[in-house]
């Protein structure tokens, strides 16, 4: 109880400038895994087996295809869910042990920002009340407390004071995103997960919100984890990305380094397939063959091999362990040592 | 050069408003579309992309009324032809695909039987013929097992799936023309690149002509021979897809690929349009995009782009745009 209490205190440090490696864990996921049983018999592995840590101030990016098992992890994470098995620790202490007042604290500590903005927001309410209203139920500040630090807020997610009045009605996509964004900060979490957060917007509405995050992670020194099922979105952003297949991790590495030397036959199909101006719509990179199989019934050995161009007999026998292709890159496949060089998208300039 | 000498499309000054609205949502708009072509339109949600594309269909949602302009598809006048004769082109000649292919597809209905439709009323095919052709083209547009599928409800079905069969029952009515509002947004990214390789090689295969409606510059550059961007409820630039990707001439274009290609300058800052053009159609006098343009700023015709508003001009090989910054600056004392 006392250790969330003594690390929120400092949780708004952003001029501490922690090397890399001191830089403490603030999220530990230890083989987590959530099994949904349908029956006696039948459970979908929705997270299987899926371990990483999140330093202080490190944002990780979370990549795969819908139904890989990444926004169960965001569930996990915020225990909207109990998991199978497997532990989740957020600032030392394990989430699925607290209960009472630490989970109300803990609840304050992780915020979730989603998909649809429209659907995050109660139509019938002011902008101002929405976002007021976290703050009333973790009883913090006075009523004129609250609406100064609402208007604090919506200036600085770059709104003007207009908006507090507004109804989501009246509000464009990408300005009610950032009163999203805005209402999930009011509460001073330490660590941000967003699901998603510019999927439902245009292109300009998604630079605009990536600038957003970007800019509050500096200021704020926020921890994030980015879902997204786009590389592109998640590179500037983020230092690290791991890359989800079928509940299971297949590959983490810095960012730079993951566009660069993707290892893993996936990553390079995720990137090429994100690249898609460039390398064109017939490149051999590009065709996964067939959609992601079912969860319900995984393939057996490597689960990514029936859709693998360089799948081989032994990738349908032995699911690969995570081996390390350099000290911050770990790769899940048996043949990438051996693989093609093939294209890196190094495509950093227009 | 075509075949034919009249392009199979042809939408001229079309005006569709709704009433309440002080301005229409598609002001003035005038397109072409040929045989085999595949055309991308392209802009910012509430630029009155997918309203031009329902107003081909004559499917605008209530109270909105095309009030002007004409549109002619394969000679004949969309806008005069009777409810029935409207009924017939739709799903016949023309087809449409929309960006949630499992809100589209009847629940309740298995997949065989709404492919089957349009063969059964378009071209008077018999139950167990229309069953037959179902299964030819689930084959042909990638579905593996097609007896099974055709059996499923759309439930079963993913979203790359679901976006096949809907391809399908497209198809089935041998369309002219096909409309694609948005394909691909709502499916992940590799099956994303299935989906427009399986439309480019249809359209290869009929000489479909394709009216493809989309936010994505790189759907666009992946499949597209020609492309006209809007905003605001007009058409600002249209060229061939090459020039106007490569050598983009109106702000609002240059604006928006730097946002599709999500690079960031030295400070790390992603190139963004500041602002939104939600009321850009408020607008009363001058270019509708100026407020939001840095060239009005930089060229030093701010004035003349807030005074009045420029018309589409063409360069020399057909790259049409609607700036004043592309043009000589002798004109500015009219």
């Amino acid at each position: 109880m006392n250790n969330v209490t003594l690390l929120r205190k400092s949780a708004r440090d952003p001029q501490a400038p922690a090397s890399e490696a001191v830089r403490p864990r603030l999220v530990e996921v230890d083989e987590l895994a959530k099994h949904y049983f349908l029956s006696r018999l039948f459970s979908i592995k929705s997270v299987d087996g899926v371990s990483f840590d999140i330093r202080q101030g490190e944002v990780l990016g979370l990549v795969g295809e819908s139904g890989c098992g990444k926004s169960t992890i965001a569930r996990l994470l915020t225990r909207q869910t109990p998991p199978t098995s497997g532990q989740v620790r957020i600032a030392g202490q394990e989430i699925a042990d607290v209960g009472g007042e630490d989970l109300k604290r803990l609840r304050r500590t992780v915020q979730l920002v989603f998909q649809d903005p429209f659907g995050a927001l109660d139509p019938r309410m002011r902008i101002g009340t929405s976002m007021e209203a976290p703050l009333a139920q973790h009883r913090i500040g006075t009523r004129e407390e609250r609406r100064d630090k609402v208007m604090r807020m919506l200036a600085e997610v770059g709104l003007d004071e207009s908006f507090y009045e507004r109804y989501p009605r009246q509000c464009s996509g990408g300005q009610l995103q950032r009163v999203v964004i805005g209402r999930a900060l009011l509460l001073e979490p330490r660590f941000l997960i967003c699901d998603e957060p510019t999927s439902a917007l245009d292109a300009s509405m998604r630079t605009q919100i990536l600038n957003l995050l970007t800019d509050l992670k500096r200021r704020h020194g926020l921890t994030m984890l980015m879902i997204s099922h786009d590389l592109r979105v998640v590179r500037h952003i983020c230092d690290r990305i791991a890359v989800m297949y079928l509940g299971r991790i297949v590959e983490v590495a810095d960012s730079d380094a993951l566009f660069r030397t993707p290892r893993h036959p996936y990553t390079r199909a995720l990137i090429a397939a994100s690249m898609l101006d460039r390398t064109g719509l017939y490149s051999p990179e590009i065709q996964l063959r067939g959609d992601l199989p079912s969860p319900l019934n995984p393939p057996r050995g490597c689960r990514f091999h029936t859709r693998c161009a360089h799948a081989q007999a032994k990738c349908s026998q032995a699911e690969p362990e995570f081996e390390s292709a350099s000290e911050s890159h770990q790769v899940r496949c048996h043949f990438w040592r051996e693989l093609p060089p093939g294209q890196t998208a190094e495509a950093g300039s227009p | 050069m075509n075949k034919t000498n009249e392009p199979l499309l042809v939408i001229e000054d079309l005006t569709v408003a709704f009433p309440g609205q002080p301005t229409p949502v598609i002001d003035g708009l005038s397109l072409t579309l040929n045989r085999g072509e595949v055309l991308a339109l392209v802009g910012e949600s509430g630029s009155g992309k997918s309203m031009t594309a329902l107003s081909l269909m004559r499917l605008l949602p209530a109270g909105g009324e095309i009030t002007g302009g004409r549109i002619r598809f394969d000679g004949e006048d969309v806008l005069s032809l009777s409810d029935r004769q409207m009924n017939r082109m739709r799903g016949g000649r023309m087809a449409m695909l929309f960006q949630q292919p499992q809100a589209m597809l009847d629940p309740t209905s298995r997949v065989n039987a709404q492919i089957a439709e349009p063969l059964r009323v378009h071209r008077g095919f018999g139950r167990r013929a229309a069953m037959e052709r179902v299964l030819d083209l689930l084959r042909e547009v990638g579905i593996a097992d097609p007896a099974v599928r055709a059996r499923c409800f759309s439930h079963e079905l993913s979203g790359g799936m679901a976006q096949r069969v809907m391809i399908a029952a497209a198809l089935s009515g041998d369309p002219q023309m096909l409309i694609a509002d948005e394909p691909t947004t709502a499916l992940d990214v590799t099956v994303q690149a299935q989906i427009l390789r399986l439309i480019d090689e249809q359209r290869r295969k009929r000489d479909l002509a394709t009216l493809l409606i989309t936010h994505d510059l790189a759907v666009v550059s992946a499949l597209a021979d020609r492309v006209a961007v809007m905003y605001a409820g007009r058409i600002v630039e249209e060229g061939p897809a090459k020039a106007v990707l490569e050598s983009p001439q109106h702000p609002y274009t240059q604006a928006l690929m730097r946002c599709s290609l999500l690079v960031p300058d030295q400070s790390g800052q992603l190139l963004s349009i500041p602002g939104s053009g939600t009321h850009a159609r408020e607008l009363t006098c001058g270019c509708r995009f100026h407020p939001r343009c840095s060239a009005a700023s930089q060229h030093g015709i701010a004035s003349r782009c807030m005074r009045s508003e420029p018309a589409l001009k063409p360069d020399a090989d057909g790259h049409e745009t609607r700036c004043w910054a592309v043009e000589p600056e002798k004109e500015s004392a009219a």
